[in-house]
């Protein structure tokens, strides 16, 4: 299959400054990672342990210390700016926090708007912000509104539409629902599925919750520590985690599900059923 | 034997200038000792707003309009401020979100926990113990709280919380901005605590398996109201309240991957604008006509008590 993107031995180190001189800390220590064209990938792991580090660094947010990443056949690690916008548009990035990747003082049309890439009227930009948040299940009268007159769901579904106005192949998704409800968690997971189809996208998705990326994922990593420790099928390494890290992170799903087991499954088996319940 | 907390028909009215809206409506439940309940619902549904009726902690512009709060059978509604100090840490406690907000940055952890404890008594002696209990290492004592983890501040913030031995522990999403093996370590605390000490907690959370793998009973909340107080162990299972059911039919784990999640229509409603009847009509696959129009009343099926005219009738409602 086609690959999407792939990192070489990916590292980044931070030296900081503390108490006992100059330290070296390692966010990400040679990260080998492949996404095929069409897949989701997966990562999880706990905080700290590189999840973000590693979605920046292949968005070029963050700058790696070491390695290769590569888009398609293009490697882009050391592509400059100018060389680096022209493609920019290719890989997106949805973060966590809705309330934070908005501008508060730019509607939210005109966030949408602005981004669209191509020799576009003003009129076509309008008209296809418009469209784009009406695909994600915004109104397009609410064009003109600002980012403080939605909810955190509608915010995130903001944040996808103006993701998405680069006609973007990767979409980065870093933790898009840890700060939503459940009911809102489930919508945009559905609309992220939904995306997925329409247009042919590739997913990295990181999120601390195991059940979302077994819901969400085709192949998954696990990360501890800056280094990605076990990759896999999502089921396979959820049911059969090989690495002991990835076993005691699997089992603290640690919910007695035997309730859940029970209850009759309406597409599909429930995977993990005999997790061990807590105390 | 008594219980450690009982609410009845409590009532909480938030005023807005002249005009009042309506925060909670007719919430009942109880704890026993050593029990431990789970409020769930989505934001906004009041369920932080019950646990700060029951430590007398409500927004200025919140008042209790009827009901009872029982804590060991003690009306603490009928309570003045200086008696309310004697419950607050003694009687009840609680834990918050995020640990670090609850934390003065400029103390050691604890000099924070040992600020509860009576002068007089061997007060270094019984914060060391509790630093024990809840599994911190004695040198953490003398640490900032900068210098520790989120983890180890929710456990300072439980031994702060337990230092005078309460019989109730409100827990207020102690675990949501935690990772998952951090989480899980703090709920099993709060199990040893409770098994240790008798205590009862009153678990916030919005988590339904966390809430269903760790209480014994559960508490839907929606729109300021309990729509349903049912054990633990068939929440899943047979869920009664529509509401429920739909919460649990958002869980992304009961689904196979790649398939779509049955999703709630619409949203919570605005407190301002709640609806008349059944605050869920809006959003309830059940509705008939009768819900537009009439809020329901409480119903006992077996042990869950439901607010919802699938099940009859019976109790009238204000």
């Amino acid at each position: 299959m086609e690959t999407m993107v792939r990192t070489v031995e990916l590292s980044k180190i931070y030296r900081i400054r503390s108490e006992k001189g100059i330290e070296n800390v390692v966010a990400l220590n040679r990260v080998n990672m492949e996404i095929s064209r069409g897949e989701t990938f997966g990562v999880i792991g706990e905080s700290g342990s590189g999840k973000t580090t590693l979605g920046k660094t292949i968005m070029r947010l963050i700058e790696p210390t070491g390695g290769k990443i590569y888009m398609g056949d293009t490697d882009i690690t050391d592509l400059n700016e100018k060389r680096l916008r022209k493609i920019r548009g290719r890989f997106q990035i949805v973060f966590q926090d809705p309330y934070k990747s908005l501008n508060p003082r730019m509607s939210v049309g005109a966030a949408v708007a602005e981004a669209s890439t191509g020799n576009l009227t003003g009129r076509q930009r309008t008209d296809r912000a418009k469209e784009l948040l009406e695909k994600v299940g915004i109104s397009s009268r609410k064009y003109g509104h600002f980012p403080h007159q939605f909810s955190g769901g509608e915010r995130q579904r903001i944040a996808i539409a103006r993701a998405l106005s680069t006609e973007p192949e990767l979409l980065v998704c870093d933790e898009p629902t840890s700060n939503l409800d459940l009911s809102i968690q489930a919508k945009i997971l559905n609309l992220l599925t939904d995306l997925r189809e329409e247009f042919g996208l590739t997913y990295l998705f990181i999120s601390h919750n195991l059940q979302v990326v077994r819901f969400m994922a085709d192949r998954v990593g696990v990360m501890l520590k800056g280094e990605m420790i076990e990759t896999g099928p999502v089921l396979q390494v959820m049911e059969n985690p090989v690495h002991p890290y990835t076993k005691r992170l699997v089992g603290s799903i640690g919910i007695c599900r035997q309730d859940m087991g029970n209850r009759e499954m309406r597409s599909g088996k429930l995977p993990g059923g005999d997790q061990p319940s807590l105390g | 034997m008594e219980k450690t907390l009982e609410i009845s028909n409590l009532e909480v009215s938030a005023r807005d200038g002249k005009k009042s809206f309506a925060i909670l409506r007719g919430i009942n439940l109880c704890a026993e000792p050593n029990q431990a309940v789970a409020l769930v619902g989505e934001s906004g549904s009041g369920k932080t707003m019950t646990a700060m009726s029951v430590m007398r902690l409500l927004p200025r512009n919140l008042a209790v309009d009827r009901g009872r709060i029982l804590l060991r059978g003690e009306d603490i509604l009928a309570m003045s401020e200086s008696q309310m100090r004697h419950i607050r840490g003694k009687v009840a406690s609680m834990i918050f979100q995020e640990p670090s907000s609850y934390l003065n940055p400029l103390f050691t952890v604890g000099s924070q926990v040992m600020e509860a404890v009576k002068n007089g008594e061997e007060r270094f002696e019984k914060t060391m113990k509790m630093f024990e209990d809840v599994e911190l290492e004695r040198n953490v004592y003398f640490q900032y709280p900068h210098q520790l983890s989120g983890g180890m501040q929710q456990r300072v913030m439980i031994a702060m919380a337990m230092i005078n031995n309460p019989a109730l522990l409100i827990a207020d999403e102690p675990t949501t901005a935690l990772d998952v093996t951090t989480a899980n370590g703090i709920v099993l605390l709060l199990r040893k605590m409770m098994d240790k000490y008798g205590l009862s907690v009153l678990f916030i959370t919005h988590d339904m398996s966390l809430a269903a793998s760790f209480a014994e009973k559960i508490g839907v909340m929606y729109a300021g109201r309990l729509v349903e107080f049912s054990d633990a162990a068939g929440i899943f299972k047979s869920p009664l309240h529509p509401y429920t059911e739909k919460l649990i039919d958002c869980l992304p784990e009961r689904y196979a991957p790649g398939s779509r999640i049955r999703t709630v229509e619409g949203s919570v409603p605005d407190f301002r604008q709640l609806p008349g009847g059944c605050p869920f009509h809006l959003r309830c696959p059940y509705k008939i006509t009768l819900c537009t129009q009439r809020k329901p009343g409480p119903t006992l099926i077996g042990t869950t008590t439901v607010r919802c005219f699938k099940y009859g009738d019976d109790g009238q409602d204000s």
